[in-house]
């Protein structure tokens, strides 16, 4: 039966190095060596389980085809793991294989090495011939020579992740062949029970390990479901060797005679157990051979809320370097980032001693690299000089891309673990998703910061219109009063007697410029409410009619050139507390806009109300009307009805978007009535 | 137009026939600003009321004549060379000093600091004014501090 897990093991583990990297010769001559202990592993089951001559003289000739390939493979295998080129060791590789050649060859048409089986301990057993002597001697002396330059490559090499593969090699090869010897002694002749294939199944599991562990041959996590499967398969076996052996003679003796009771027990025995045993065999699995996943959940979960907290990423990428650092323990580490001024990949953070400040260009080799190939560099693995010029000046065992959407954000650098263990697959796995997340970060942030410098720019931009707004209409001001404290001057006659005509001119010059007054007024105020200004500097207990009926004196002279009537409904006095100066424009504004849009020979109506809590005031004109879709439009700066009119209706546009920002600043609201082509009717109420 | 200007030349009056009780009871008024055509203008405005007109171009030289002579009005610009306007208040204040003042002024105002230096609110004219409304408020000053 350990014949049968030797050549499951194996073939599974040589076809999923196979699969992963079918083009590198590591993993084929890999798969060759393991193809070649399934051969063997197959014969000698087959041997095994022969119950005649002929039947066993077949399964010989299985076992021989796998046993002269074994050495020679390893050797091989060997040869390249240890990236050993010496000529000397290549023609003993040719050698190897010629050697094996030949054995295959004088076995199969002399029987050279192994004559005859004979049966011994119930089973029968291979005879050696006389190449046996040779053969075996062939046979352990490349196993101990490839034995010794793992030992040396163990010895020579720097990297842990390497030591590490040797040893495990070294040390499952080296317990195999000290298995294998009774199997020799047997072959040559002398009794001894075999334990070839059971030492066999200890290399499987040290190859199994430094491929899990050590990263050997680039097998990730499909090697951890093959191990489970192999090893629940060895469990289901013996659990059926168990029935077979005892239960079943057990039922027999009970019974007196043969039946399938006992297997039907077994095998509901095994369905039962299956679930149960396959999850303990996973948690055990994960226990030796992935060992920390259960920490990662906790980091992971750390890192992600250490992103979610800020925007900062000043603070919050040296959070994610300590809180890696703090599960890994690594010696130096660093975060480089894009940085679009400069065109350079820049350190942003870092820790460890003897990191300097290294940066990147855009086309660097490793950056090159990083792109193309969109994933870890690990420094075991790499031959390359450029990759490994730029790996040691980052101080980086292993290097991981931030690649968000094909646009390479950054890179994660991380030197050698204090410890000197590697990094495992997982490891790399999970490092590999703290940098997704990363990435997600990073690109987050420079949208948020790209959105942010927009909007500043465009405050700014809107700050400098106001500031300039407010800055003209400053200077507009010192000229403007000078020239209307001239023409009072003047009307009144203070600097001498005028005549008519100088008076008319006089008169409309003074309207025009009061004009200018008004303008000037309502564009600073415009830029005082875009800079969030209040307006209205302080309250005081006024008469809102006193204020309409100075409007109305103060603007009589437009609406009777327009032969305008104005019906007021007034009652005797309405006190309310507010800015007089502000009412005043309310309605100056109002009543500018219903003599600008009446009719000639039109009619405006004031009406003011007392209600308990507030005055609502009606300004109803006989003019162009609004339409319905236009009439919250009206309210907007600059905003005019038809633009194609404005040259019939002059003004700015600013009046009732002042009127509403002043009414709303007080707590009153405005709205209006209108039908096109009757007139508009707007009403306002102020709080008392 | 004439309308505006219609109810302060009734109120003119007044004032003028109280001159001619007492001459020596001349209307002494300041006028601050460091903008000479402003300041002739408003002398010129002021001097046809029949005030006594005295005129300085910045708040070093308007202090000195505030504490040198008697004033009965002072209208202050708040933006000037070397002392401003705020200036010339905090040392009025400082100095129990109550002459009233008129801020006239072309920029927007700090309300705090004014009120701080003891200045009501709405003696506060801003740039450009109706020559009427500011005679108007001078004048409304003066009968208050005259009794």
């Amino acid at each position: 039966m350990s014949f049968l897990c030797v050549v499951i093991l194996n073939l599974s583990i040589a076809i999923f190095v196979l699969y992963k990297n079918p083009f590198k010769n590591l993993n084929r001559v890999f798969f060759l060596f393991g193809l070649s202990i399934a051969t063997w592993g197959l014969g000698g089951f087959l041997l095994a389980i022969s119950q005649d001559r002929l039947y066993a003289l077949r399964s010989l000739f299985v076992l021989n085809l796998g046993q002269v390939f074994i050495y020679s493979t390893f050797y091989h295998f060997v040869l390249l793991l240890t990236k050993i080129q010496r000529k000397f060791n290549k023609i003993l590789l040719y050698l190897s294989y010629i050697s094996s050649f030949v054995f295959l060859f004088v076995d199969r048409l002399f029987g050279l090495v192994n004559k005859d089986v004979i049966k011994i301990f119930d089973f029968y057993y291979p005879v050696g011939g006389i190449f046996a002597y040779p053969f075996t001697l062939v046979f352990i002396s490349f196993i101990i020579y490839s034995l010794y330059l793992l030992y040396k490559a163990y010895k020579y090499t720097r990297s842990y992740l390497e030591k590490n593969r040797y040893l495990f090699i070294f040390l499952g090869m080296g317990l195999a062949l000290l298995g294998a010897i009774p199997n020799f002694l047997l072959v040559l002749g002398i009794n001894i029970y075999p334990s070839a294939h059971i030492c066999s199944l200890i290399l499987n599991f040290t190859l199994g390990y430094s491929i899990v562990k050590h990263q050997l041959m680039d097998i990730k996590i499909i090697l951890r479901r093959g191990l489970i499967y192999t090893i629940l398969t060895l469990f289901i076996t013996l659990i059926w060797l168990i029935n077979i052996l005892f239960i079943e003679k057990i039922f027999r003796y009970l019974i007196g005679y043969e039946t399938f009771l006992s297997s039907i027990i077994t095998i509901s025995v095994i369905i039962f157990l299956y679930i149960p045993l396959r999850d303990g065999i996973q948690y055990i699995v994960d226990r030796f051979f992935f060992k920390g996943t259960y920490i990662k959940e906790k980091i992971y979960e750390r890192i992600t809320t250490e992103i979610a907290k800020t925007m900062e990423k000043d603070i919050f990428l040296p959070k994610i370097l300590d809180t890696i650092n703090e599960k890994f323990h690594i010696k130096n580490g660093l975060i480089m980032l894009f940085e679009e001024k400069e065109n350079l990949y820049k350190t942003i953070c870092y820790f460890g001693r003897d990191v300097l400040n290294p940066y990147f260009k855009e086309d660097d080799k490793i950056i090159l690299w990083l792109k193309e190939n969109k994933r870890e560099i690990l420094r075991e693995e790499t031959e390359d000089k450029g990759l490994l010029e730029a790996l040691l000046k980052i101080k980086g065992a292993l290097v991981i891309p931030l690649i968000f959407e094909n646009e390479m954000l950054g890179l994660l650098s991380f030197d050698e673990k204090l410890s000197g263990l590697p990094y495992n697959y997982n490891e790399i796995g999970f490092l590999n998703s703290i940098s997704k997340e990363l990435s997600l970060a990073i690109n987050n942030l420079k949208l948020y910061n790209s959105l942010k410098k927009r909007t500043i720019e465009l405050e700014e931009a809107n700050r400098a219109k106001s500031d300039f707004l407010s800055l003209i209409s400053h200077e507009f001001r010192t000229p403007l009063t000078v020239i209307i404290g001239y023409l009072y001057l003047f009307r009144e006659k203070k600097l001498g007697e005028i005549n008519e005509k100088q008076r008319e001119g006089l008169k409309i010059m003074d309207e025009k410029a009061n004009r200018l007054k008004v303008l000037i007024n309502d564009l600073l105020n415009l830029a005082m409410l875009e800079k969030g200004k209040k307006i209205i500097r302080h309250k005081e207990k006024i008469d809102i009619i006193k204020a309409l009926n100075e409007t109305i004196e103060y603007m009589s002279t437009l609406a009777s050139n327009k032969n305008i009537e104005i019906i007021k409904t007034l009652p005797q006095n309405v006190i309310i507390n507010s800015n007089y100066d502000m009412i005043k424009k309310v309605f100056a504004n109002l009543l500018d806009n219903a003599i600008k849009f009446n009719v000639n020979g039109g009619k405006i109506m004031f009406k003011i109300e007392d209600k308990e809590n507030f005055v609502e005031c009606s300004i109803k004109d006989t003019g162009i009307g609004i339409e319905i879709s236009q009439k919250e439009k009206i309210f907007e700066r600059f905003y005019q009805i038809d633009s194609s009119e404005r040259r019939i209706y002059e003004g700015t546009g600013l009046g009732l978007s002042i009127v509403k920002e002043i009414l709303e600043e007080i707590g009153g609201k405005i709205w209006v009535l209108s039908e096109l082509g009757v007139g508009s009717e707007f009403i306002f109420s102020i709080p008392k | 137009m004439k309308s505006n200007y219609s109810p302060q030349r009734s109120q003119n009056s007044l004032p003028q026939r109280s001159l001619k009780i007492n001459k020596k009871e001349m209307k002494n008024i300041l006028i601050v600003d460091d903008d000479e055509v402003i300041v002739f203008l408003l002398k010129e405005l002021f001097e046809s009321e029949g005030f006594f007109v005295k005129t300085a171009f910045d708040g070093e030289d308007a202090l000195k004549k505030i504490y040198e002579n008697g004033l009965d009005i002072i209208l202050l610009d708040i933006r000037m060379p070397k002392v401003n306007g705020y200036d010339v208040c905090q040392d009025l204040k400082e100095h129990k000093n109550n002459t009233p003042i008129i801020i006239i002024t072309a920029h927007s105002i700090d309300e705090a600091k004014l009120r701080l230096c003891g200045i009501d609110i709405k003696n506060y004219i801003e740039k450009p004014f109706n020559p009427s409304d500011l005679i108007n408020k001078v004048k409304a000053l003066y009968q208050n501090k005259n009794g």
